[in-house]
């Protein structure tokens, strides 16, 4: 901090030429004083001491002269007095006597007040013995004098800005920020404006006027390449930048750090502008002796004085670069700069010279940066590495966590939940035990283990205080039984919970979820009066868009479609997903109603939004606005709508319904036009040109869906071999991550059923891009199709049931519901199977082949429980009722067979093979004569039988 | 009437001359400037004149011709202190135009500045050779990289001064960059990287690497690689900060994040950082040239 000390330099060459020629020429009688020293030969004494900056010398001299002469005629001579009284004085001021100088200062303005060249110097140097004396009043009025007597010379600015220094000492903030801000605005020499703008910054800081610092520090063009005061700037940024930081306001307080280069590069640079100082120094020397530029010599002396502290302390103080980086990497975290971030908390943690504790941070934060960004691939090897590198840390218990966490996003629950119970059984102890036990919990009811996860859920109630985690864990217990389909028991504890809850923030969840709970339970009445004392009491609460929605579909399946679609119009876009949702409700509604023109017209101004959220389905609004056109008869208008749809759609591999809009197109093209409005080209050459026109543009998401529409029709054409072949190129063709949901699937179906085992990226990616589209049922079915093929049936059954849960009525669920009666009689579950393949029978739709197929998975379980009877009747009803399914009956007939020998039934037997080969369809040659010889096999036993059967009755 | 002494004029012609040649830049004119004799002197002490060659097995040969015959020398380089080629007004004129920026006149002065020397690189002094290094820039500005690349490698044995190795490098790298050589682009670009400190004053090899991403469709990549340098930047000036905001921006904008792409818009604006002149970003900046969002492109809403 400055002191009012001035820090004044050589002032002698201003007085240099004149002492030397007026001294001479004033005392030509030389005048005898005592000892011998004559007045001429103190005044050369003194004029040489001045000259050569001995001010003490020069002090004493004139001290001495004054003594010896001062009764002299020629010693009080004006013409001398002029000369001495400021040297005197500015001798006097260099050894700190600056009383007695500001005295001969002001004698000096009051007897000569006309000498206006010296009365510069002089009033300049009475404002800095006044400043030297703490007579701050003094010195501000003797500056402002200097300012007013000097107005429009850059010198009256170096007068400004100490009076402005001044009055910032003296407590005088607000006036001193004025005046710097004056002087910066001012036409003043650019290095004094940028100080005074500098010394505006540091005093705003010091007075905690934080807007005011960051607005100096961010609108001021720093000029940081030429700029002597870089340190200064750059701690004063830092300063900033911190204050910006813990008040939240994450941008600017990176713009400040930014302002901040790291300590290396600030000496480097701050030693470079130190040497350009210096150099303007010597510039400044070798100019002639004018009081203003001898003012300017003792600016730049003072600033390269300064700037060599600053220099000093920087280089003298501990490396500040590690602690800052960390901060500005925070800035940037917290600022949604999560990349930026990233990179600074990288280079941190991977610094082998940056002390390891603050690397330990760094790493830490390096995670939260790539868990902010929701890479959580990178999340979890950014974490592993830091308990490899840190396992003695104190933040690895958090790391563990947050590695759980990463598992949790990639939807790996299981091992989520697994690293959670290491954390469990590792810390008994620790404080955030019931934390960790509520989210294995909340990860357990993710993986449908309810029992599992209400242990953890009571657990957690019973270790911990009965706070909000508490209440939570209370809520969630209830909620696992409504997951589990158990809604009584959910209902009970709810009810339960809500009374016990009466102040709680969780109250609104409470009567929420019973309204929901009571929906699933079809108690609709019920579900609307808690919904509407929902709406009542908690108009605000965060669960609103999601009841409005629950409300509406409660009215929509009660058939009162306008009171569900007023419910659904209260859903806004501010709630998310739940907004399409919405509205593809409202659309429903307005089908169902019949009512096209407005269905139409309800989309179009859903389309026109823009205020929409991510993955808003326009290309699905696109095709419900062309069919409604459709509806309407308007196929002039539904035609461009789905060409529209298309085209800005037909790329992107999120687009929904693009299969629905090329049918759509199809069916247009055959139906009648306006003339005028008639297709120039037919469907098949506009599928064809499109497929070509895709391929050279390089619209692969697009060519694939083509691609995929055209091999559908050849499978409806049975031109089975070349559907294959089209799929087959195209897959070839195109990388995974361009291809949208519907043709990852059946890629994978197809190359699942020709045992390709890349089968399995494409059901993978399937699940893991669209983890909230129906298509991906294809995807779960096939996962667990390729795990049943590859003997892994205990892996196959969690995504059968998985499909079963999310998506009951997939077109793949009746083969999935088979494909699990398979999986549990593969597993030794035969009653399980059973249960499985009877419900499939119980699904009308799964007629023909699927019901075959489970009849023959019943008959095969009650084969594996020794149960022949009822396996036959199974296998029988298979060959009387589904005779097309050659390849079943046969296996039926030749199985219940065997069936009938086992329980002694030969005649059956035989009987059951001979129906078997008296109808040439059925059976592989081999099977056929198989069967031929087990007939003849079971003819000759029979006769041994009936050989036997004689000899008992002509026994006597 | 003033008479002036024969020599004079004859000074004062030649003089003319000189400066009509070299600022016309007339190519005759330039090699008579340049193809006079060399001096070379010997760390003996030995000062003589002649027309200098060097030997496949690198000793000088300086030939002498007079009246009564001619005479070759031949030298070990260490036996030489100095070597003064003619042409001293050309390289004056040069450093001239190089001060200037104006590389495109000091081109052909520079060629043939090189020509004349380039086989004597290890004998001349660094400080001599500091002319060259703009030499690499004024062949790049030129379209001609190959020139650049070559050039660059023949100095930079002989060079110590950092700025001016660093300079050589960008070229060399800007010339395979112009030359679409792309591993070598990118290997190139690596290791400069791998030299640099966080704070550099250039982000060049980001920008290169960043931007050959770009070009491959890599957009993730190009986006992780540009925002490097734009992390690691004060205000300190960082030559091709402004191409790295720009490929941030494109990138970002291509991994469908508008509202950063928006935000480094902003913040490109507001340090002051002009769009790069670059045929493959130009339609960003069309997109991203608008007044921001008060909702969507505030960071801190």
């Amino acid at each position: 901090m400055e002191t009012m000390q001035s820090r004044c330099v050589s002032w002698n060459s201003i007085f240099r030429v004149i002492a030397i020629s007026l001294i001479g020429s004033l005392f030509l009688p030389i005048v005898h004083g005592q000892e011998g020293d004559t007045l001429q030969s103190l005044l050369q004494k003194a004029s040489a001491a001045f000259q050569s900056g001995q001010y003490e010398s020069a002090a004493m001299l004139f001290d001495s002269i004054e003594e010896q002469f001062v009764e002299e005629e020629e010693y009080r001579a004006v013409a001398l007095q002029k000369i001495l009284l400021p040297m005197r004085a500015y001798s006097l001021l260099r050894v700190d006597r600056a009383g007695e100088a500001a005295a001969f200062f002001e004698l000096f303005l009051e007897n000569y007040p006309l000498e206006a060249e010296k009365r510069n110097f002089v009033r300049f140097h009475l404002a800095q013995a006044y400043e030297q004396t703490d007579d701050a009043d003094k010195a501000i009025v003797a500056y402002q004098q200097f300012e007013a007597e000097n107005k429009g010379r850059p010198e009256a600015s170096l007068a400004a800005l100490r009076r402005a220094d001044l009055l910032r000492f003296t407590g005088r903030v607000d006036e001193s920020i004025q005046l710097y801000n004056e002087i910066y605005a001012g036409g003043t020499p650019l290095g004094v404006r940028r100080q005074a703008r500098l010394r505006a910054l540091q005093a705003t800081i010091a007075a905690g006027h934080l807007d005011l610092s960051r607005d100096i520090l961010l609108n001021t063009p720093w000029r940081v390449e030429t700029m002597p005061e870089l340190a200064q700037l750059a701690f004063s940024a830092h300063g900033v930048g911190d204050q910006l930081l813990a008040e939240s306001r994450y941008a600017e307080a990176t713009r400040c750090y930014r302002l901040v280069p790291p300590k290396n590069v600030l000496i480097k640079k701050q030693i470079e502008r130190l040497r350009d100082t210096r150099a303007a120094l010597r510039n400044s020397t070798r100019l002639t002796a004018e009081p203003g530029k001898a003012l300017w010599r003792e600016y730049y002396t003072n600033l390269a004085q300064k700037l060599e502290e600053d220099l000093q302390s920087l280089q003298d103080s501990p490396d500040y670069t590690s602690g800052f980086f960390l901060r500005y990497g925070q800035s940037l975290l917290l600022g949604d700069r999560g990349e930026e971030a990233w990179l600074v908390f990288q280079t941190l943690a991977e610094n082998p010279e940056v002390e390891n504790s603050l690397r330990v941070e760094a790493h830490y934060r390096w995670i939260l940066a790539a868990r902010a960004l929701s890479l959580w691939n990178e999340t979890l090897e950014i974490a592993q590495s830091f308990q490899r590198r840190h396992p003695e840390s104190p933040l690895v218990t958090q790391v563990i966590f947050l590695v759980a966490e990463a598992y949790k996003e990639l939807r790996d629950y299981e091992r989520a939940a697994t690293l959670l119970g290491t954390l469990i059984d590792q810390y008994p102890k620790h404080p955030q035990l019931p934390r960790w036990v509520f989210t294995r919990g909340f990860y357990y009811t993710l993986i449908s283990r309810y029992p599992s996860a209400r242990e953890d859920f009571q657990q957690c109630l019973e270790s911990g205080p009965p706070d909000r985690l508490g209440e939570e864990a209370r809520l969630w217990h209830a909620l696992s039984w409504f997951f589990e389909k158990n809604y009584p028991i959910a209902v009970d504890e709810l009810v339960a919970l809500g009374k016990s809850l009466k102040h709680s923030p969780l109250q609104p969840d409470v009567v929420y979820w019973l309204a929901s709970t009571l929906y699933s339970q079809k108690e609709f009445d019920s579900a609307l009066e808690h919904l509407d004392l929902y709406f009542k009491k908690y108009p605000g609460h965060r669960r609103v868009a999601e009841a409005s929605v629950l409300r509406g579909d409660i009215l929509m399946g009660q058939g009162e479609l306008l009171g569900a679609a007023v419910a659904f119009s209260k859903v806004t876009p501010e709630a998310g997903r739940l907004f399409p949702y919405a509205t593809f409700q409202t659309g429903k509604i307005y089908r169902a109603m019949e009512e096209f023109e407005r269905m139409a017209s309800h989309f179009e101004n859903y389309l026109t939004r823009t205020d929409l959220p991510a993955n808003s389905r326009k290309s699905e609004a696109l095709y419900w606005t062309g069919w409604a056109y459709e509806q309407l008869g308007r196929i002039e208008s539904a035609f461009p709508v789905f060409t529209e749809a298309l085209v800005s759609h037909g790329n992107d591999p999120a687009a929904t319904d693009i299969q629905l809009i090329l049918k759509s197109l199809h069916r247009l093209h055959n139906k009648r036009f306006p003339a005028s409005e008639k297709p120039a080209e037919s469907f098949s050459l506009w599928l064809s040109n499109e497929i070509k026109s895709t391929q050279t543009d390089g619209k692969i998401t697009y060519h694939s869906r083509l691609n995929l529409y055209l091999a559908d029709l050849y499978e409806k054409e049975n031109r089975f071999e070349e559907a294959n072949a089209l799929m087959m190129e195209t897959i070839r063709n195109a990388p995974l991550d361009s291809l949208g949901a519907e043709f990852l699937g059946w890629a994978g179906l197809l190359l699942g059923d020709l045992e390709f085992p890349s089968a399995k990226d494409y059901f993978e990616a399937l699940v893991e891009r669209f983890p909230e589209r129906p298509e991906r049922g294809m995807g779960y079915y096939g996962l667990a199709k390729q795990r049943f093929k590859n003997k892994r049936p205990e892996q196959a059954l969690p995504w059968l049931e998985k499909l079963a849960d999310e998506l009951p009525a997939h077109p793949l669920a009746a083969d999935a519901t088979l494909l699990q009666g398979k999986v549990l009689a593969e597993l030794g579950k035969p009653h399980e199977a059973i249960a499985r393949f009877e419900a499939l029978l119980k699904i009308k739709m799964a007629r023909g082949r699927l019901h075959a197929e489970a009849l023959l998975g019943i008959a095969r379980s009650y084969r594996l429980l020794n149960e022949p009877e009822k396996a036959i009747g199974y296998y029988q009803r298979i060959f009387t009722v589904y005779r097309a399914y050659t390849v079943l009956v046969s296996e039926s007939y030749l199985q219940s067979a065997e069936l009938f020998e086992e329980i002694n039934n030969l005649r059956a037997a035989r009987d059951t093979l001979e129906e078997f080969l008296d109808n040439p369809g059925l059976g592989q040659p081999e099977q056929r004569s198989l069967a031929r010889a087990e007939i003849a096999r079971l003819e000759s036993l029979l006769k041994m039988e009936q050989t036997e059967v004689t000899m008992e009755i002509s026994q006597p | 009437m003033i008479k002036f002494p024969s020599k004079f004029l004859v000074v004062v012609f030649t003089f003319c001359l000189l400066k009509i040649t070299v600022f016309g830049q007339d190519e005759k004119g330039i090699a008579t400037l340049l193809s006079g004799p060399v001096s070379v002197t010997t760390k003996a002490g030995a000062s003589l004149q002649g027309s200098l060659s060097r030997t496949e097995d690198g000793l000088l040969q300086l030939q002498i011709k007079s009246e009564d015959g001619e005479a070759i020398f031949t030298y070990q380089p260490e036996e030489i202190r100095a070597i003064f080629f003619p042409g001293g007004i050309l390289v004056n004129r040069a450093g001239e135009l190089i001060r200037e920026d104006n590389l495109t006149e000091a081109l052909p002065l520079l060629e043939a500045i090189y020509e004349q020397r380039s086989n004597f690189l290890p004998f001349v002094a660094e400080s001599d050779l500091l002319l060259f290094t703009a030499l690499p820039s004024a062949y790049l500005d030129a379209g001609k990289p190959a020139n650049a690349i070559a050039v660059s490698r023949n100095l930079l044995p002989h060079l110590q001064n950092f700025r001016q190795r660093e300079r050589l490098d960008e070229a060399v790298i800007l010339g395979h960059f112009s030359l679409g050589l792309r591993e070598e682009t990118k290997n190139l670009a690596a290791s400069w990287i791998g030299k640099r400190d966080l704070y550099s004053d250039s982000a060049l090899g980001w920008w290169i690497q960043a931007h050959l991403d770009f070009g491959k469709g890599n957009y993730r990549e190009a986006l992780w690689t540009s925002l490097h340098p734009i992390v690691f930047s004060g205000q300190i000036p960082m030559k091709y900060l402004d191409s790295c905001y720009a490929l941030a921006i494109a990138a970002s904008h291509e991994l469908k994040n508008e509202v950063k792409a928006h935000l480094l818009y902003t913040e490109m604006q507001t340090r002051g950082l002009d769009w790069p002149e670059d045929e493959l970003l130009a339609p960003y900046r069309i997109l991203y040239n608008r007044s921001p969002d008060p909702i969507t492109d505030n960071p801190n809403k």
